[in-house]
């Protein structure tokens, strides 16, 4: 083949060339990869990495301290990243820094007492990521603080925008009282991939 | 006609090796790289109309106390679902005024937001709901709830951010709730009304 379209380049026989076969079989794996490469970018943006996942049982109750959402069942996924039975969601290790936003509903419920108004209840989405030069791994947090109303349990909803490298996330709930609350059944995590960092 | 094989990606199909091509084959052949184009084509016009809707209700909704009641949207700002070659469909119809339908299988970002307007306070343990919940039912829902300071009367305001994955005929509901010392009802408010947004941000699967 000694010619090629002016646009795509795709190869073609002249009219003095001796007719090769193989010539068919070299403009189409032209035209196949042009095109496939033609829809990178859409079928990147319609499938993007993304998740969502529940917590489908009660978890523990506690005092003070964090609680982290334990996925009970994947709703969406197709990251790999968010697995039955883990406690937070894990990027792909192939996957450049990227920025990703991530949100939760973290519902409580009382466990034991009567919960006291005015005590701390917090949902946190902890988002830790590693350097690429470093290694160094750092947690950074969005929260939203929604203290205790006694009124049949609190509604959390919490979101963020960051960037990560081989990360790991998590929906937590982050408690300081006097009566014993968990994460209820129902709680909702998701993320959403925005695009890479540079 | 020859005996053809097929590229790895659109099946494009080729002579090979020996093969004595005919005009078939050559036929064959531009048949497969048109629906290729043709397949290019329906991903760059659904890629540049992913679907969305904005519904709001503007006039006062009444809001019986401790009731989740799924607002009925009367202003639809956006409803570009029709328009998208994609999604073909509407997702909002004046029969389901709640509703919001996924005409197809879809994630989308959810956001809810709400307000009432306190006739009078709601004492120590008041709290202001809202939140999006799929399908009608009570057991998957997404949202906020807060307890607003128990002296103040007005309005009063809540938001929240969900994402959800649907299947075609899904539908999400914004829904509010007030509960507290006061017999009520309340209405929502009109200044700044409710209203529910549902952005698509991907598909379940790309052909």
């Amino acid at each position: 083949m000694s010619g090629s379209t002016t646009n795509e380049g795709y190869p073609y026989p002249l009219t003095t060339d001796f007719a090769d076969v193989q010539d068919a079989y070299r403009l189409a794996i032209a035209i196949d990869a042009g095109i496939r490469a033609d829809q990178a970018p859409f079928r990147a943006f319609m499938s993007q990495p993304s998740f969502v996942c529940r917590q489908t049982a009660n978890g523990s109750g506690f005092l003070s301290g964090t609680d982290r959402l334990k996925i009970g069942t994947v709703d969406w996924d197709n990251t790999g990243g968010a697995v039955v039975g883990n406690t937070g969601w894990n990027q792909p290790d192939i996957q450049p820094p990227s920025w990703w936003m991530f949100g939760c509903t973290i519902l409580t419920t009382a466990i034991s007492g009567t919960p006291v108004v005015g005590d701390l209840v917090e949902a946190q989405i902890a988002v830790s990521t590693i350097d690429q030069v470093s290694g160094l791994s750092t947690t950074t947090y969005g929260t939203q603080r929604n203290d205790e109303s006694n009124s049949g349990g609190e509604w959390l909803n919490a979101f963020v925008i960051k960037s990560l490298y081989q990360g790991n996330v998590s929906a937590n709930l982050e408690l300081s009282g006097s009566t014993q609350k968990a994460i209820s059944a129902g709680s909702t995590f998701w993320g959403l991939y925005l695009g890479p960092v540079s | 006609m020859a005996f053809m094989r097929k590229t790895p990606y659109e099946r494009i199909r080729y002579p090979w090796a020996s093969d004595v091509v005919s005009a078939a084959d050559v036929q064959s052949m531009a048949n497969d790289i048109d629906q290729a184009l043709v397949t290019t084509q329906k991903l760059a016009t659904d890629f540049s109309r992913f679907a969305s809707v904005v519904a709001r209700r503007n006039s006062a909704l009444g809001l019986v106390k401790n009731t989740l009641t799924a607002v009925t949207f009367d202003t639809i700002t956006l409803n570009n679902g029709a328009n998208s070659a994609l999604a073909n469909g509407v997702w909002w119809a004046a029969g389901n005024p709640t509703r919001l339908t996924a005409p197809v299988a879809c994630l989308v970002l959810a956001s809810g937001f709400g307000g009432v307007n306190l006739g009078s306070a709601l004492g120590t343990n008041g709290v202001i709901e809202v939140v999006v919940g799929l399908n009608g039912a009570t057991t998957w829902q997404q949202g906020h709830k807060f307890s607003p300071i128990s002296t103040v009367t007005g309005q009063v305001w809540g938001s929240c951010l969900t994402m959800w994955p649907l299947n075609a005929g899904d539908y999400l509901e914004l829904k509010l709730l007030w509960n507290g010392t006061p017999a009520g009802p309340f209405n929502t408010d009109t200044v700044i009304p409710p209203q529910l947004s549902l952005s698509m941000v991907g598909l379940k699967s790309v052909a």
